[in-house]
This record gives structure tokens, sequence and C-alpha cells, in this order.
């Protein structure tokens, strides 16, 4: 009994987990613009995270060790030094884009300008990464995301044409208001959204940090499995309630307010309400994610100790890493930078960065000595060679599609 | 003298060839008895053309066997084995000085044995 | 550590492999190795060390950059022997996929940084449960 109340936790927990201020921005922004025509673009994003998150989390789970850990050892310390540093500057501006998004959801929530937020929200993400446990950290924010369904009724409530929807989803086509160099800029930032560096890496650690072993192989996989596609349904909701509300009206996406607008109309204000909360608790939930991220892949890369799970005293400088992980995203935040562009920026950017993230997962995963017998499945690998090679087109792609289309335009 | 030292150093003999860079070093257990355990000392080293993939445990050396390799995927592991064929194993007793950028050795008359064609024979 | 005839691979084997002291805590990488050069004409190199800390790995990179480090260190730690933070071999009891040794954590040269952050810096916040008045290591 108490295996299937783990299994669906956490399977509640991964659908607000899948879902962060990427998915929030792209998904209501690419509505708005595309409809439904870059649905393919998330789904394709689901389907690399699902088999890289499990190929992660089952390294984690029977070596003992997350995948970053390994990296070093394995691709030798320039290759996990520069590895380091790209995803640590990724993950650092992700960090102060969910912040953002924390600050912005708490301006729609109370009328204070989200600035004099900021400093607020990184000090809670302090505290509760200092002093919360890991596995009551996770399930509160996991579980209070699950708020972010409210955006499917409000998408089921304004009745579309459900045989339109489908069409585009299964026959994209290009808008005919847009450019081609657009329509594939912001597939790649939807497809970024979805696998951001810090997924895989905080899944991994957050293995070990749940003290998880070879028995618990099933939650791990129903987690991925089950929960990563529903947090994608949601992402789709977004989508769609902002083809249907915010694309007719050509409403830009420029605020987390517009992203709100579609279940406000739809429900009316209680599910504003409603969908506010689940703003604050993925965006809350990812940038303690984000923020552990870096510290777990410094301290890893370093051979420090490192986790909550270790009492502070024995883990100074992973502490210390978190915190200044913190100031440094407030700080880009109070310079005034506009957290929407900000996100938009880093999603990009993560996707630019997407293979050196998961060449080293796919490699650590074949290895018998901290695998065992439980290396990948020659089906696996072609899976992940397969996803890698896409991974290459789109990193190359990425940069100069940014440049020529002005980013998004 | 430390491992930094060695590793990555280019490997060059007394007619000037360039053997490559020094991948890895064989360490046996049969030194000095201390009060835990014997020491291990440096038998060997492996060299061969660039370094790229040769810390993913993909190619057969000696006294590495062949169910511990990384397994895969199968494309980098073909390609990498591709690249290191001609790497060979050189024997500490042939080393003859260990410079600031490379390692100095005396090569016998039929060259340097392949480094995965099976043990290293003993000094 | 057994006792005799074991073959390792100083890359594949030992370098940048976790190391756990007493507790099976990590505490540092094997960043590099040290040997002694044997004094008779046909002898073999000896490991006597792992090394590890900042200083020991930045030579993996620019020895320059390292030869700053050590410096540095030494304005840090009261150290007897220039160069980076030393474990003995004879006190690494188990090699596997990671190190093992004997001594605690707090006890090894690497750490001292981490403790003096600890004491220092993390003792002043609230909820931490270090005692920065103590100087012994904590439990």
């Amino acid at each position: 009994m108490k295996r299937v109340f783990e299994i669906a936790l956490g399977i509640l927990t991964a659908i607000g987990g899948f879902v962060d201020i990427g998915e929030l921005v792209a998904g209501s922004q690419v509505g708005s613009r595309f409809g439904m025509n870059l649905a393919w673009a998330t789904l394709l994003s689901l389907f690399g995270i699902v088999v890289f998150a499990e190929i992660a989390g089952r390294v984690a789970a029977v070596s003992q060790r997350p995948v970053f850990d390994l990296v070093r050892e394995r691709l030798g310390p320039r290759f996990g030094l520069a590895n380091l540093l790209a995803s640590l500057v990724i993950t650092l501006a992700t960090v102060a884009a969910e912040i953002g998004g924390v600050a912005l959801t708490l301006e729609l929530a109370t009328s204070i300008n989200y600035l004099l937020w900021v400093p607020v929200v990184a000090f809670l993400v302090w505290v509760v990464v200092w002093k919360l446990n890991f596995e009551v950290m996770e399930n509160a924010f996991g579980l209070s995301g699950l708020a972010l369904v409210v955006t499917g009724i409000a998408v089921w409530q304004l009745r579309p044409d459900w045989g339109n929807v489908a069409h585009q989803v299964l026959h994209p086509a290009k808008p005919g208001t847009e450019s081609v160099a657009s329509y594939f800029y912001y597939a790649i930032a939807l497809f970024g959204a979805g696998l951001m560096p810090y997924e895989v890496f905080f899944f991994s650690s957050g293995a070990i940090e749940q003290h998880w072993a070879k028995r618990d192989l099933p939650v791990l996989r129903a987690n991925v499995f089950i929960g990563f596609p529903l947090g994608a349904a949601v992402t789709l909701s977004l989508m769609l309630g902002a083809s249907l509300v915010l694309g007719p009206r050509q409403i830009d996406v420029g605020h987390l307010y517009q992203a709100a607008l579609p279940t406000s109309v739809a429900l009316g204000k209680w599910a504003l309400i409603v969908v506010l909360l689940g703003f604050f608790a993925c965006t809350f939930g990812a940038a303690l994610e984000t923020t552990l991220a870096c510290g777990y892949s410094i301290a890893q890369y370093f051979g420090w100790q490192w986790g909550k799970f270790v009492a502070p005293k024995d883990d100074a400088r992973f502490h210390l890493s978190l915190i200044l992980t913190l100031v440094a995203a407030a700080a880009v935040l109070l310079s005034r930078a506009d957290p929407v562009k900000l996100t938009e920026f880093v999603i990009v950017l993560s996707a630019a960065a997407l293979p050196l993230t998961y060449f080293p997962v796919l490699v650590v995963a074949n290895d018998p000595e901290y695998m065992g017998v439980k290396t990948n499945t020659p089906v696996s690998n072609a899976l992940g060679v397969a996803f890698l090679v896409l991974l290459l087109v789109v990193s190359v792609a990425a940069v100069p599609l940014m440049i020529i289309t002005k980013a998004g335009g | 003298m430390r491992l930094s030292d060695l590793l990555e150093r280019a490997v060059v003999d007394q007619h000037g060839r360039n053997w490559g860079q020094v991948h890895d070093v064989y360490l046996v257990q049969d030194g000095p008895v201390s009060a835990t355990a014997a020491a291990f000392r440096i038998h060997g080293l492996i060299a061969g053309r660039g370094t790229f993939g040769t810390q993913l445990g993909y190619v057969g050396r000696p006294g590495y066997e062949h169910d511990q390799e990384t397994r895969g995927p199968w494309v980098l592991k073909a390609l990498v084995r591709r690249l290191q064929r001609r790497a060979v194993y050189v024997p500490w007793t042939d080393v003859v000085e260990v410079g600031d950028h490379q390692v100095i050795v005396r090569s016998p008359p039929n060259g340097f044995d392949r480094a995965n064609s099976g043990a290293p024979s003993s000094p | 550590m057994s006792a005799a005839g074991r073959e390792l691979w100083a890359r594949l084997h030992l370098l940048d492999r976790p190391i756990l002291d007493a507790e099976g805590i990590p505490s540092a990488k094997v960043d590099d190795l040290e040997f002694s050069l044997p004094e008779e004409p046909d002898g073999l190199p000896i490991l006597t060390a792992v090394l590890c800390g900042n200083a020991a790995l930045a030579r993996r990179f620019n020895r320059r950059l390292a030869q700053r480090l050590e410096l540095l260190r030494r304005v840090f730690v009261p150290v007897e022997r220039p160069g980076p933070a030393r474990i003995d071999m004879s006190e690494v009891k188990h090699i596997g996929p990671a190190l093992h040794i004997t001594p605690r954590r707090h006890e090894l040269e690497v750490a001292t940084l981490d403790r003096w952050l600890a004491r220092n810096v993390l003792a002043h916040l609230p909820g931490s449960g270090i005692d920065a008045r103590s100087d012994d290591a904590p439990q």
C-alpha cells in the first residue's frame, strides 16, 4: 500500500515538476502566435526528457552516484569543467528566471511591484533550501503544482473545435503571418524549455537525496513515464488556452498576466486564484530545484560533500554555493532584467547546450562498473543516440535562429 | 613525479619518432611492503594518437577484462576503438627520461607492441 | 587493501575517483598521484600519495596556475612541505569504484578550507548546528 502511495505521490509531483517558468512563458506565447502548430515540439521534448530522466534516475538508483558526479570520472576534468561552466551559467540564469516568475505571480496577486518581491522570494527560497526536508519540500510544491490542472478544465470549458486542434497537432503548418525562421525558432524555444540542463542533474541528485535504490526503480519509472507526460498535458493546455483566447485578439505574452488570462476568461475569478497558486507552486518549486542543481554540480565536480540529507556543518561549501547562487540570481533580477525576456533567452541557450548535458548521461549509463547488469539496453542506446543527433542539430540552429529572428521578433 | 607529468605528454623515441600521447599508466602492486600492503609501481604506459575517448573505458588493454569495458553506445565505442587501434604499450624500462614536454623512450628494433594485443610482459 | 598483486590503470581506475573517509563520506577527489622515482637505475617509480584539492587539480590544466595555488595554500595552511594537499598511500585502505581511506575527513589537509568556512561563515546562520567557538572537528 505504501508503495502505491509513493508512486501516486511521485506522479503527482512530476506533473507540477515538469512545468516551470519556461513552459508558462513559451507555452502561452507559442499558443498565441502559432495555435497548436508547434505542439509537436513539446511532445518531442517530452520524449527526450522521459528517455534521459529514466536513464539518469536509474544511474543514480543503481550506482548510488548522481550522473554529474560521474561526468568528471568518465569524461575527464576538462570536459567536466566545460560542462560545469556551461550548465552553471544557464542554470544560474534559470534561477533568476524562476525567482522572477515567483515575483511576477506575487505581483499579480498583490499588486505590489515584482522588484520588491525579488529579495523576499530569494530569501524564502534560501530558508526552504536550508531547513526543509527534501521529500517534504518536493511533495509540498509538487502537489500544489497540481493546481495547474485548472488550465485543462478551462480549455474544456472554452469548447474548442477538437477536430481543428487535432489537425494542428498532427499536421502542423506554419501560419501565414509568421516566417519560417520564427516558426523553427519558437520550436527550439519550446523544445529547450522542456529539456533544461538542470532537470536531469536535479532528478539524478534528488534520487540520492531520497535514498532511492534498485528497489525504487518502479517509483522512478512511474514518475517518468506517467508523471512527465501529464505535465506535458498541462503545457499543452496552456498552449491551447492561449491559442483560443489570446491568439484571436492578438494578445502578446509579455507578463504572466497573459498566461493566466485564458483560464480566468473561461472559468472566472476563482480560477484565476487557483491558477496563480499553480504558477506560484511550480515556479517556486523550480527555483528550489535550479538553486540546488547549481550547488550539486559544483560540489560534485570538486568532490565536496553535498546534499540536504547532510547536516549543514558537514557540507559548508555546498551550502555556501547555494547562498551565492541566490545572491547572484537576485542581483540579475534587481538589475531590471525583464524576467519574461530572460526566460526566453535562457530556454534557447539551454537548447544550444543540450548535447553537452546529455552526452555524458548516455556514456555513464553504459558502464558496467557503476551499473552492474542494469546498463542501457541496445534500445535505450539507440533512442539515446538518435536523440543526441537531434540535439546536435537543434544546438547548431539555436543561436543563428535567435539572431535572424531577433529573438522571436 | 606526478601522474599529471606523464598523461598527455608526447612519447618520442631515440630516432625522433612520435608514438603518440600518454593515455594511461599501468600500475602493479609489487613494490616494497609497508605495514598495510605492498606499494604500487609503474610498469608501463599506453601511448596513442590524440586523447579522444581514451578515458571512456571502451578500448581493450592489458589487465582490463572484456566484460569490464563500457558497453556502448555502439557507434561511439566503434569510433573510439578505430581511432585507438594503433595505441602501443611502452614498458617503463624503455623510458629514458620524463621531460617537461615529452617522455623520451628507447624503442626496441621492432617498435612497441600494440596495447590491445594481450597482457604486457613483465620487466 | 589487498596485500599485493593488484593491477590497475592509473587514469582509468584511480584518477578523478571519489575519496571516502573512515565514515564513508565523500571528502575529496583523486586529483593527481605522486610517485617517487627509484634510486636504482632499473627500479620502477613507486606510488607514494594521492594529491587532492584545487592546487592539485589546477596542475592538470595549467602548471603556472597550480604553482600560484600551491603558494596561496601555504598562506592558509601551516604546512611543512610545499605542494598540494596530500594523502599518503599508507592511509588508503581499499581501492574500488571509490578510494576508502582510514582518517576521518576533518583530519585531512584538504578539509581545512571547508572547516574554516563552516566555523567562520556558516555558523553565524541560525539553525546551522555549528559551534563557532569550538576548534575541534565537528562531530
